[in-house]
Order: structure tokens, then C-alpha cells, then sequence
């Protein structure tokens, strides 16, 4: 009975003791995941100096626990704010740094070391190669694969290409996502606001304006929710052009402040002088 | 480096065990006081209501808890039959001509059952029998043969004694009831006197609150003239306080300039001086209450930095609370580790449309 009793008692000391149990990786790591979005968070705001110094401490945070896909996500922020600020000394070495690391150690990853080559490639308005880079898909992950349809599709559009079955397989994403954004559970809804956008976009650049505006609306009304200021101007805009093209004047008008007023707040002098555009071309 | 038990499972096996062992001897507990295991007889009785009565109400023989209903229905003849159960051990209790008296506690409304033992010694009532209850003709009939006696019940006995008491307090000449009763009555009686002595009080009050009234007596005659005469006096006082008033306004007004200034301004004073008067004294007012907030908040503020502190206190310790949640290794499988966060990427709008 004693020797029962003695292996109740030591049972109970062992569960009290561990307890006091530290985890410092955890912590560590929720240190650095809450840096990322930090800097996240600057870098909507357009603060791009100060998201590139906080995406550095996440980094050395992932690094300090040997975190590798965390270290490789900061890796690859940083190398875009580096290329953001101009810096193409620093953006090459850590491109290099990132692509050895994700090539070696961590192949699920190659879909996000892709998807910045091709905003790199779009920026600099190299279209053939991103429509190249797009159809190397790599994993399943259909989100990162949806971004690159958008890309693809957009890029086509400005090429002036035939579009082939992007416009499909992008509508069948945009299903799924959406059912995932019902249900609350799709970590990033920029990217269903932009499969609708770059759909959106090809319609009115095929004058098919209806169908067009349906996108557009389905992409602002994420964008509001997300409280995404500038993509909202960006959404607002199409819808204004497309206002004007159909010749109701005083919504276009409407839809053009609305931008304005947006790219005011956000000081986008690339957005305002833009606006003022299409305001001045307004019919008084 | 994480920290395991070699046997968990043993262990959370064990307490399991301990857990079930400990639950079964609880039920067997519940269902021994319950007396699940003694064997019980039926036996059937008939109520007029079904006021305070359960499914759980019992029944008592002198003391002792001997059964209890076990169901009851209303029946086609606005009668409650209902059924009840005798516990083995007393079921040599149950002999003919017996009967259920049931009563209510007026104050809680709930029902008591008595049963009520027929002649002793006598034939043993066999299971299944039908048992009367005193509010129906047939335990009427055993109660008043003399088969059965009903014990005093000790809250109709009070009742009873207050219905008494009630009944004597109603009532006149009854002295010989007892003291209070006489003390009442001469307190009556003294009420009556007194009465009378107030009716004549009245007239004469009435008479010195009349005027001219020389028919009462030389007395009131006197005091009638001294009223005349008083008046008179009153009538040349406020002429010559009339005289004084104004002879004092014309020294005052040629004392104090301003005051002629701000009647010459506004000389009934409706128009600048009362309205602003009034707002003097509500700006006062609030002025006050101001201040009674300020101080009021001022001696807030070290319980508000308690509270602060207090605050601080509480979220440290909850989270060393949940710290220690969050590591105990019988739950550390059940809770989702962070995964590193996947950066939003920039996702370029274009804006040109051909």
C-alpha cells in the first residue's frame, strides 16, 4: 500500500515540477513571427526603411533558434525591401543567400523565392519573363500558385497575348479561396483580392465592363474589409475608368476623389498626379 | 531540451483507475441511502388533492421513515390514487383498518404523510391493498369508530390557540378572560371618559376662537374689547412704520449713488440685474461641483494606481499561470506550436487599361 502511495506522491511532484518547465524557443520564435508582422505593417504603411530594420530582427531571432523556414521568410522580405530601397548590392547577396538556403534545404519554399522573382521582373516590366517564371509551380500550395496565375494573366494582357486557360484556372482558385475567406481561414486575403483584381483588370482591358466591374467590387469589398488603403485606390480607380467609359460622368467623378482623397492620405504623388489625369479629362 | 515522463501512460492509467474505483463507490453509496437493494411492497391510497405531494414525499410511522409514494394520478372521479411503497422491515406494521393522514405544512406547502396503525394486535394487510387516507369517507370512518387516532399536529395546535386569541380580541366585557382582556377593557372604558371630556374641551375652544360674542360671558366680553383695541394699534404702528420706511429709503439712496445709477439703468431690476444675478449663482453652483468632482477624483487617484498595480499584478501572474498551462506535458500535445509567419508579398496592381 506504502509503495503505492510513494508512486502517487512522486507522480504528483514530477507533474508540479514540470511546470516550471521554460520553453525559450517558443518564445523566441513568437518574439520573431510578431517582428515579421511588424514589419509587415510598415511596409503597407510605406515605411520601407524601418520594415527592412524590423524584418533584420525577426531574422536574427529565426537565426538565434535555428528556425529555417522562418529565417528563409525573412531572408526574402528583406531582399524585397532592398530592392525596394534601391539597394541592389545588399538585394543581390541576400537573393543569393535565400535561393542556397531554399534550394538546399528547403524546397517547399521555392514557390515564395519564385514569386519575388517575379514581382522583381514585373517591376521592371520583363513580362515574357514573368509569364516564364509563373508556370514554374512548384508545390501545392494553390495560393502562391494563384498569385502566379494573377501575374501571368496580367502580364498577357499587357503583351497583348492570347489568354489561354489562366482566366479558368484562376476562377477555380478564386472559388476555393473564397470559401476559405467565408470561413474565416485564408491567412491572407490580398491574394483573393488580387486574382479578382488581375481579372478585373484583363475585362475592362477586353472592354468587357460588366464583368469587369462584378470583379473589381468583389476585390474592393476585400480590400475594405482588409483595410488595404492603397489597393482600394488602385480598386476605386478601375471602377472610375470604367464609370467613365460608360459615360456616367458624375460617378467616374465620384470613384476619381475617392482615389484622390486615398493617395492624398497615403501620400502616393504617383497615384495623385494620375487621378488628376483622368479628372481633368472629365467632361465639366 | 524537453522534459518527459518514461511512464505517462502508465500513470494517467492509474488515476483513471483511482478516478472509476472512486465513482463506483460513490453510486453504491447514492444508491444504498436510496435504499435501492431493500425490497419494497406496493400498497394503494386515495387523496382528495394532490396539494405538496411528490414523487419523493414520505411516509412516516412515528418517527421513522417506514416508505414513500411511489406515483399518483388524478383519476376519473377528481380523486388522486396514488401508490406508495413499504420497506420490508416494517412491513409487520402494516395492519388492517390502517390509514394515511396527510397534512400540509401551511408555510411551505408541503405535504407530510403520517400513517396511521390500525388496531394492534391485528391481520397483517397483504402487498397490493388498499390503504385509505383520512380525507376520504372510508379513513372518515375508521377515524371516527375509534380503529385509528390521529397524533396532535403541532402547527394546527398553534393555529388553533391563535384563532382563540382572535376570536377573545373581537370581542367586548370579557375581563374576566384574563389580564390582557381586563386591561383592555378598562382601557376601553377610560377612552370613553375621555371622549367626553374633549366634547366640552371643543365648545369652550370654540367660543374663544369666536368674535363678538358677548352672550358667552363677561370674560369673553373683556377679551373681545382687548382684540377692538389691539387692532387699533396695529392700524397706527403700520402707518408710522410707513413714515419710517420711506424717510429711510430717501437717507439710503442719497448715501449710495451706484444703487441710484442701476435703478436709473434698469429700475425694476427684471431686465439685467435679477437675470444676471441668476447666472452668478448658477456658475457658483457648478463652480462647486466642479470642485467637489476635482477633489473627488484627486482622492481617487491612489486607488485608481492600486488598481493599476493591482492590474499588473494579475496579468503577471496569469500568465505564469498559463505559462504553466501551456507546459505541462499532459497538455503540451494538445496545444499548436507558432510557426514562423509567411510575409505578405507584394502583389503589384497595374492601372494602365489600353
Amino acid at each position: 500500500m506504502m509503495k503505492y502511495t510513494y508512486m502517487i506522491i512522486v507522480a504528483l511532484v514530477l507533474t508540479g515540477c514540470s511546470s516550471f518547465y521554460y520553453q525559450p524557443d517558443q518564445k523566441m520564435l513568437k518574439q520573431a513571427n510578431i517582428f515579421m508582422q511588424n514589419g509587415q505593417t510598415l511596409e503597407e504603411d510605406s515605411q520601407y526603411l524601418n520594415a527592412l530594420n524590423t524584418y533584420m530582427e525577426a531574422y536574427k531571432r529565426y537565426s538565434l533558434i535555428d528556425k529555417l523556414d522562418g529565417k528563409a521568410q525573412a531572408m526574402l522580405s528583406l531582399s524585397r525591401e532592398y530592392y525596394r530601397l534601391g539597394d541592389m548590392k545588399n538585394f543581390n547577396t541576400w537573393r543569393d543567400s535565400v535561393t542556397t538556403l531554399i534550394n538546399l534545404k528547403l524546397p517547399q519554399l521555392k514557390d515564395q523565392l519564385n514569386v519575388l522573382d517575379i514581382e522583381i521582373n514585373f517591376r521592371n516590366g520583363n513580362y515574357e519573363k514573368v509569364i516564364e517564371l509563373s508556370k514554374k509551380y512548384n508545390s501545392k500550395d494553390y495560393k502562391a500558385g494563384t498569385e502566379m496565375c494573377s501575374y501571368r494573366l496580367i502580364s498577357k494582357t499587357k503583351l497583348n497575348l492570347t489568354v489561354g486557360s489562366e482566366s479558368f484556372y484562376l476562377k477555380r482558385d478564386i472559388s476555393k479561396l473564397s470559401k476559405l475567406y467565408k470561413k474565416h481561414k485564408l491567412d491572407d486575403p490580398s491574394i483573393l483580392a488580387y486574382a479578382y483584381y488581375s481579372l478585373g483588370y484583363f475585362y475592362t482591358n477586353q472592354t468587357k465592363y460588366t464583368k469587369a466591374f462584378g470583379y473589381l467590387n468583389k476585390a474592393y469589398a476585400i480590400d475594405q474589409s482588409e483595410e488595404h488603403y492603397s489597393d482600394i485606390a488602385d480598386d476605386v480607380y478601375l471602377m472610375g475608368f470604367i464609370y467613365e467609359k460608360r459615360n456616367q460622368i458624375e460617378l467616374a467623378r465620384n470613384s476619381y476623389m475617392r482615389a484622390l482623397e486615398i493617395g492624398t492620405q497615403t501620400k502616393d504623388q504617383e497615384l495623385i498626379s494620375r487621378v488628376n489625369q483622368r479628372l481633368n479629362h472629365l467632361p465639366k | 531540451m524537453n522534459f518527459k515522463f518514461r511512464h505517462t501512460d502508465k500513470i494517467v492509467g492509474l488515476f483513471v483507475f483511482i478516478a472509476l474505483i472512486i465513482l463506483v463507490i460513490s453510486f453504491t453509496a447514492v444508491m444504498m441511502h436510496q435504499k435501492l437493494f431493500v425490497k419494497k411492497y406496493v400498497f394503494h391510497t386515495r387523496f382528495v388533492d394532490a396539494i405538496g405531494l411528490s414523487n419523493s414525499t414520505v411516509i412516516n410511522f412515528r418517527g421513522f421513515e417506514i416508505g414513500k409514494i411511489k406515483r399518483f394520478s388524478l383519476n376519473r372521479n377528481n380523486y388522486i390514487d396514488a401508490d406508495f411503497i413499504i420497506y420490508d422491515k416494517y412491513m409487520d406494521k402494516m395492519l388492517e383498518y390502517s390509514a394515511i393522514s396527510k397534512a400540509i405544512n401551511p408555510i411551505t406547502q408541503k405535504s407530510t404523510l403520517e400513517f396511521l396503525q390500525g388496531p394492534n394486535p391485528g391481520k397483517l394487510l397483504k402487498e397490493g391493498s388498499f390503504v385509505p387516507s383520512l380525507d376520504t369517507p372510508e379513513g372518515k370512518i375508521l377515524l371516527f369508530t375509534g380503529k385509528i387516532k390521529k397524533s396532535g399536529d403541532v402547527i394546527s395546535s398553534i393555529l388553533a390557540s391563535v384563532d382563540m386569541l382572535l376570536l377573545n380580541m373581537t370581542q367586548d366585557n370579557n375581563p374576566d378572560k384574563g389580564a390582557i382582556f381586563r386591561m383592555l377593557y378598562n382601557l376601553a372604558n377610560a377612552s370613553g371618559n375621555m371622549n367626553t371630556s374633549l366634547v366640552e374641551l371643543n365648545t369652550l375652544l370654540a367660543s374663544l376662537q369666536k368674535d363678538h360674542n358677548p352672550q358667552d360671558g363677561a370674560m369673553f366680553r373683556a377679551i373681545a374689547n382687548l382684540a377692538d383695541l389691539t387692532e387699533d394699534f396695529k392700524q397706527t404702528n403700520d402707518k408710522v412704520q410707513q413714515l419710517l420706511t420711506s424717510s429711510t429709503q430717501l437717507t439710503d439712496a442719497y448715501k449710495d449713488p451706484n444703487g441710484l445709477a442701476l435703478k436709473l439703468v434698469d429700475p425694476s431690476g427684471e431686465k439685467f440685474v435679477e437675470p444676471m444675478h441668476e447666472s452668478i449663482l448658477k456658475i457658483n453652483e457648478s463652480l462647486s461641483e466642479i470642485n467637489k468632482i476635482l477633489v473627488y477624483l484627486n482622492s481617487q487617484t491612489p486607488v485608481m494606481s492600486s488598481i493599476l498595480i493591482q492590474g499588473d499584478q494579475t496579468l503577471r501572474t496569469s500568465q505564469k499561470t498559463l505559462e504553466g498551462v501551456n507546459n505541462n506535458p499532459l497538455l503540451r500535445g494538445g496545444i499548436s506550436k507558432d510557426k514562423p509567419l509567411m510575409p505578405s508579398t507584394q502583389k503589384i496592381r497595374p492601372t494602365d487599361v489600353k
